[in-house]
């Protein structure tokens, strides 16, 4: 019936304007590539005349001369034609660079920007194109403000520490809540062999070429919605999907290769006799040898990648299907990372009122791994701290083990350390619109991850302890998560609602087994099947369940006012039955102030104002499961079962709440070709989860308490810049953040001391991780020993003496954006920076110690020698006291970390001929990119960008022979046909 | 089909909602942990699993005794900084090597007090059962804090379980209180243990001969005498050629700690050098090598050389640590009886007869010191080799007051303790919590 009044009211009206009617034509295309750009809308202006354009960009509709011809697209600048006499009229549509009419993706649905009351970072593919990083969290880094973004070393696919808003934790990892196309994802590293910090990454399985768009949620309206798990901030990911039209097929590739970028001045072997003649008395026998062992450790390895893609559907199923291949080596030998993805992404029309679709990715990784930082077996540690006296080999060829620590070379070459990943990230959901205006989703997903761990080594010196030792796990984590809701949306006068309320849970089943085995057959037989001994055989299993309620209300009047409402409650099974649920809401409004007339009519160039504010309330559940209860822990004690208390119960433990208030703006200027925004927030973290130390004459050394408060104040400033300047157009995007982090409380006042090689701090009235240590006064020139402050003034050095002597956290941070396009040429070229953060250079304890074997860097040559010198570098002394006091943990090892590096410089140049025409070819892109080109910064290590602890909140800014990053050149092919 | 999907929407949070109901697959709740005597009898082995600790009796607590004074030195090569301080006695209270012994002693008190709370409750154990059980907990008791108070001196008595964060906060129990505390724990155990059974759990004898050490520790010497007397003719151990004494439960043995390749100790990886793929963090000093006399047996069996480098081996299983750690063996009880005897200004000849039980058995002549001084020297040069590497030697001279006199490092009597850790010193914040002198 509904269907027959239309027909007839469109007949009408159609025949009402026939008379000065006539039928145009012609085709739609994208400006960037000159293909047929279906799914146009076309209207002519002020009535409900109008089509889409079809599979090819061809469209017909009836107008008269006078018509204005309306195409809009979303993503693309919309275009007004006049139709005058023309029956052709052929559009090419170029793609919408201003920021403030994105589309963006909010947690649990959508929102215009313009209209978002919301404070959220939004990465599109197009800024992380080329970009030669591995993984998600790494593209992250320098693009949206409020995400700081570190690499904890350079392992190829290694774990970055991602902090958004600072640290709102003194436990768990301090990540975001990572989402994939609207499924939480397991993130974290599984690994049950230790690699000193070396850690992996459950999130490097994902393959960055898949990414659509990136929103960063940061203040509490916008990431309320995620509740207990949203404290540390979420990151939607969301997979591209095919769109409408002629299907197309794209080919991407780069080759490159890395190096490492600094290294550091060690002492050669005559400066090392030297050095020991002085600190033993006796020259050490010459051995000719003279090795640089960076030389030995460090290479120059390729990288490559190659995607290929193919999307495109109609009115009834779209669908996008990638496959992608990374090789990546390492600049430390015995490190590389391989990874093979698989995508499916299709979305179906069943009927009008039903949508299914699924997006399934599918991922095998392999990382060859190394020991690391604090072990006595890792190549970095042992190759820069043997002397240059130490040959790599005997004469006789065999590996030459009389260093200080076990033979570098013979680690990497002879060690095998490989992980594997099979994961299986998948889900499927129907919408169905039950009536206008409300549907009903429902969404399955599913994240099946499978680590196996594979070490084995015979030729080492670890290994011939054993006589060969083998270590083979396996983990498997199984996330289940339902995502079941309703939305409404409607529009009354100038009034606009639209609603979800939803319902959610998650069970996640983390199995694992590990076995060690010793005494091997063969040394060409790796697997536990040929160990004699085996010595260490476990399993174990983790469960955890989270059930959640939400809902979000937003309402604008007239697209002017907004005022935004969201919730969730969240039950986890991580906590007792005293606490079992927790309660998240938040609140927001905004007031576009561009839309009023005082601003229209006085201020043209003003095309954008928006004021917004939000309050709410946030929570963080990452904690050791049971950890409320009195249990008891298992063990074994000549060859029975032994159980024994292993924590203080605590019955009332509960989540961390975040209470977080945000107030920005957000302007756009001469029609958006300038846009800024600003925020100031202020996170105030209660009920923090402390697993504070006891004292340890009760048994336990720790015990966890909701105890401590901090809070973080901060602001962010970004400014975008677009502009065409004839055949150049030049897109800038600058971010700037600061954030101060403060811990408020803690458990009877009591710092948690110590930690790490640094001495980081967390106390009361300072930011997590200080430096707190023994104040260093340089080298006396008399005696040529350190000297520390006395502090207190009692006539003796002791750890009563240490005080705050650095900061880890940065002032602030960002990064610099600026995309030039000029005819077929594009340039990009894109900074980072951190700036006035400390970091303790720990490898110095052992390479300026000026005791026991390691070889040490070429800043002992400049130390004290002589009463009277003054220098910075003490006396090399046998006197054991002495000697002590020069290394102990103080200021002297703290530097400046703040650095700018040029991330990423790319150039690339668009061949749009007729001869691409002739070889299919739609498109063909070469570019040239390097990343971490340079890097400007006074510290004295590898890397300012290292973190030797990456998984430990406390431990931070710490640089103990970490893995320094690679500067990586690459050169890449994009083909679309 | 839209009856379909409301009947699924609401279907869907009926199926999930056991996802909160969830279990620790890796620990049992204490409700559920000891129910009967099956659990005690699991929660008395996991008291002892804190001795299996490495930086405990698994390595550090072996070593230290004989690196603090002079049996041990580190290597110029050696890279562990807690070491370093505990050779050149410069013992800082931030050295992670005593603040792992601090803590694995008071786990082991800790676990042992929860078991003991939970005996009394268990209705299918009988009286005896119940108190050899509380006798085998008594005896773990005793032996944490007589481990920790012979380096620390002063600390707090613990005879109750944690069962909160709170109240914690204790004083140290002067070391009087402490020994009367370990004494009367052994006591128990020595009326209500068995004798005989395996070596690795206590027994009758393995609280005796204990008692005879804590007396001799002590200075009581006539009751020193007594234990080690009982043990010696009553406690039916043997002893053995001297190179077969390392070897897991034998007949000299009277008390060790179970290791085994799922438990290791690390031991023999501190001690060998690094061509034998050992860490070499430690190695005998020239005086101890120099302090066997020519013919000593024990010299080959406790020591041995790759190329000119020396290097313990009495603990020498490397790949898999599984040796057992010896805790107390027959010969200590004849040279406690000696030395007992000559402090007390006893029999001469007794004294005599003793040494030599252990001389002959080295494959040395019978010791010519005929007074009391000279004997006590003699006692303290032959437990200086009979037990090299076994972590007494630090104890026997600072217990007779010999450190200062004998170590070139330690010059004050401020040395022979240990600093309170300092992770106890910055929670505890109890007053009569204080650090030791000179720290």
């Amino acid at each position: 019936m509904r269907k027959t009044l239309l027909f007839l009211i469109f007949s009408f009206l159609s025949w009402c304007s026939l008379a000065q009617q006539r039928t145009v034509h012609g085709k739609v295309t994208s400006a960037d590539d000159g293909t047929g750009q279906p799914g146009v809308n076309v209207v002519v202006k002020g009535t409900p005349r109008g089509t889409v354009t079809d599979t090819d960009g061809q469209y017909t509709i009836e107008a008269a001369p006078n018509d204005i011809l309306v195409f809009t697209f979303i993503g693309m600048m919309p275009q007004e034609i006049t139709v005058g006499t023309r029956e052709v009229i052929d559009v090419a549509m170029a793609s919408d660079i201003r920021e403030l009419s994105e589309v963006v993706v909010v947690g649990y649905g959508t929102a215009q920007k313009r209209l978002m009351t919301e404070a959220v970072g939004v990465v599109k593919a197009d800024q992380i194109k080329d970009l030669p990083v591995p993984t998600v969290d790494g593209i992250l880094q320098g693009q949206a403000t409020g995400v700081q973004v570190s690499q904890n070393s350079g392992t190829p696919g290694g774990a970055m520490s991602v902090r958004i808003r600072g640290n709102t934790s003194l436990s768990g990892s301090g990540q975001p809540l990572y989402v994939i196309d609207g499924i939480p994802i397991i993130t974290g590293d599984y690994a049950q062999i230790g690699y000193e910090g070396q850690g992996i990454n459950a999130l490097s399985d994902l393959n960055p070429n898949d990414i659509e768009s990136l929103s960063v949620l940061k203040d509490a309206a916008a990431s309320a919605v995620y509740g207990a798990r949203a404290s540390n901030g979420v990151v939607l990911i969301t997979t591209k999907r095919g769109k409408t039209g002629k299907s197309s097929v794209n080919f991407n590739m780069y080759k490159g290769f890395q190096q490492v970028w600094n290294r550091l001045d060690m002492l050669n072997a005559a400066q090392w006799k030297d050095y020991r003649k002085d600190l033993t008395g006796v020259e050490p026998a010459d051995t000719g040898a003279d090795v640089d062992w960076q030389k030995e450790i460090f290479r120059t390895a390729p990288m490559s990648n190659y995607e290929l893609s193919t999307t495109g559907g109609n009115d009834k199923t779209k669908f996008f299907i990638s496959g992608n291949y990374f090789d990546q080596d390492g600049i430390l030998i015995g490190t590389a990372f391989k990874r093979i993805n698989g995508r499916i992404n299709v979305d179906h029309k069943v009927t009008d009122r039903l949508n299914v679709g699924t997006s399934i990715g599918l991922t095998y990784s392999k990382s060859n791994r190394v020991e690391g930082d604090a072990s006595l077996h890792g190549p970095l540690p042992n190759g820069i701290s043997t002397p240059a006296t130490i040959s790599v080999y005997n004469p006789d060829g065999s590996y030459n083990q009389s260093g200080p620590y076990s033979n570098a070379v013979s680690i990497a070459n002879e060690a095998t350390n490989e992980n594997f990943t099979y994961r299986t990230l998948g889900n499927v959901f129907a919408d169905y619109r039950i009536l206008p205006g409300l549907t009903v989703t429902s969404k399955w997903g599913v994240d099946f991850y499978n680590l196996r761990e594979h070490a084995f080594e015979f030729n080492t010196v670890q290994g011939q302890k054993y006589n060969g030792l083998g270590f083979e796990t396996y983990t498997n984590v199984l996330n289940i998560v339902s995502n079941n809701m309703l939305r409404y949306e409607t529009s009354f006068g100038q009034h606009n609602l639209d609603a979800v309320v939803g319902y959610s849970f998650e069970k996640r089943e983390t199995r694992s087994s590990y076995m060690r085995g010793q005494d091997y057959a063969d040394e060409n037989l790796q697997y536990i099947n040929s160990a004699a001994t085996k010595v260490d055989v476990t399993a174990s299993a983790i469960d955890h369940g989270l059930r959640s309620y939400f809902s979000r209300i937003n309402y604008n009047y007239n697209g002017r006012y907004m005022v935004s409402l969201s919730g969730r409650i969240d039950g986890s099974s991580n906590f007792g039955p005293n606490h079992k649920n927790g309660f998240f809401p938040a609140a927001s409004v905004a007031w576009r102030m561009a839309e009023e007339n005082f601003i229209k009519d006085n201020l043209s160039v003003v095309s954008e104002l928006k004021v917004r504010a939000s309050y709410g309330l946030l929570g963080n559940e990452d904690l050791t499961p049971f950890s409320y209860q009195a249990m008891y822990g298992t063990a074994s004690y000549h060859g029975a079962p032994a159980i024994y208390p292993s924590q203080i119960p605590n019955p009332d433990l509960k989540w961390e709440s975040t209470a977080q208030f945000d107030v920005g703006v957000d302007a756009g200027l001469f029609e958006d070709r300038v846009t800024l925004s600003f925020d100031y927030y202020n996170k105030q973290t209660k009920d923090l989860l402390q697993a504070r130390p006891v004292q340890p004459s009760s048994g336990f050394g720790s015990a966890y308490q909701n105890v401590g408060e901090l809070e973080n104040k901060g602001i962010e400033i970004s400014l975008g810049y677009n502009n065409r300047f004839g055949d150049l157009q030049w897109t800038s995007r600058l971010n700037v953040s600061a954030n101060r982090n403060k811990v408020t409380k803690l458990y009877g006042g009591q710092p948690l001391d110590d930690a790490g090689r640094g001495g980081n701090r967390i106390m009361e009235g300072q930011p997590i991780g200080v430096f707190y240590d023994l104040k260093s006064l340089g080298v006396d020139p008399s005696t040529g020993d350190i000297v520390f402050a006395d502090t207190n003034h009692d006539g003796e050095i002791t750890t009563d003496d240490r005080t705050v002597v650095g900061n880890p956290n940065p002032k602030f941070i960002g990064g610099f954006t600026n995309t030039f396009n000029y005819k077929n040429f594009d340039l990009s070229v894109f900074l980072q920076w951190s700036y006035g953060n400390d970091v303790f250079n720990g490898s110095r304890l052992y390479l300026e110690s000026l005791q026991r074997g390691d070889n040490q860097t070429t800043a002992v040559l400049r130390r004290w020698k002589n009463p009277g010198d003054i220098t910075d570098i003490p006396r090399a002394t046998s006197d054991p006291d002495a000697a002590a006091n020069n290394v102990r943990v103080s200021s002297r090892f703290i530097e400046d970390g703040s650095y700018l590096r040029v991330k990423n410089v790319t150039l690339g140049y668009t061949l749009r001929s007729k001869f691409s025409d002739k070889i299919m070819l739609s498109s063909l892109r070469i570019y040239a990119s390097a990343q971490n080109l340079f890097t400007f910064t006074n510290y004295g290590g590898l890397d300012p960008e290292v973190n030797y602890s990456g998984n430990d909140i406390s431990v931070v800014g710490t640089d103990f022979f970490t893995f320094p990053q690679a500067r990586a050149i690459t050169f890449g092919l994009n083909l679309k046909f | 089909m839209k009856k379909l999907f409301i009947l699924i929407t609401i279907l869907l949070p009926l199926a999930s909602c056991d996802v909160l109901n969830v279990d620790s697959q890796s620990a049992v709740p204490e409700e559920k942990a000891i129910k009967d005597k099956k659990g005690i009898e699991k929660g008395i082995l996991g008291a002892y699993t804190s001795f299996q600790a490495l930086g405990y009796y698994g390595r550090s607590y072996i070593i230290f005794s004989d690196l603090a004074a002079d049996n041990l030195e580190q290597p110029v090569d050696g890279t562990a900084a807690s070491y370093t301080q505990i050779d050149n006695n410069a013992v800082l209270p931030e050295n992670a090597g005593i603040a792992d012994i601090w803590a694995a002693g008071y786990e082991g008190i800790n676990i042992a007090n929860n078991i003991i709370a939970k005996v009394p409750s268990m209705s299918d154990m009988t009286d005896e059962e119940k108190n050899q059980a509380l006798g085998e907990l008594y005896f773990i008791r005793a032996f944490n804090h007589f481990s920790l108070v012979n380096w620390f001196g002063a600390l707090p008595i613990k005879t109750d379980p944690t069962a909160g964060a709170t109240g914690l906060d204790v004083a140290r129990d002067p070391v009087a209180k402490v020994y009367d505390q370990i004494i009367a724990d052994l006591t128990f155990a020595e009326q209500n243990l068995k004798a005989g059974g395996t070596k690795v759990r206590a027994s009758k004898y393995a609280a005796t001969a204990l008692l005879a050490r804590v007396y001799l520790y002590k200075g009581d010497y006539a009751n020193a005498k007594t234990k080690a007397t009982d043990v010696i003719t009553n406690g039916g151990y043997d002893l053995l050629d001297y190179a077969d004494v390392f070897t897991d439960e034998s007949a000299e043995s009277i008390f060790e700690i179970d290791f085994t390749e799922l438990n290791r100790n690390r031991i023999a990886e501190y001690n060998f050098p690094k061509t034998l793929n050992g860490r070499r963090e430690v190695a005998p000093t020239a005086s101890v090598l120099a302090a066997y006399e020519t013919g000593d047996e024990r010299f080959a069996a406790s020591i041995a050389f790759a190329g000119t480098l020396a290097y313990p081996i009495k603990y020498d299983d490397l790949s898999l640590g599984a040796d057992n750690v010896i805790i107390l063996r027959l010969a200590e009880m004849y040279l406690i009886r000696a030395e007992a005897e000559a402090e007390l200004e006893g029999n001469v000849s007794a004294i005599q007869d003793d040494i030599d039980v252990i001389r002959t058995r080295a494959k040395l002549p019978g010791t010519s010191a005929s007074s009391f001084a000279d004997l006590l020297r003699v006692i303290e040069k032959e437990r200086r080799v009979e037990f090299a590497f076994e972590g007494h030697r630090w104890f026997d001279l600072v217990r007779t007051g010999r450190a200062v006199d004998v170590l070139l490092s330690v010059n004050n009597v401020n040395q022979t303790l240990w600093p309170i850790p300092l992770s106890e010193i910055l929670t505890n914040t109890n007053p009569g919590m204080s650090q030791n002198p000179g720290y």
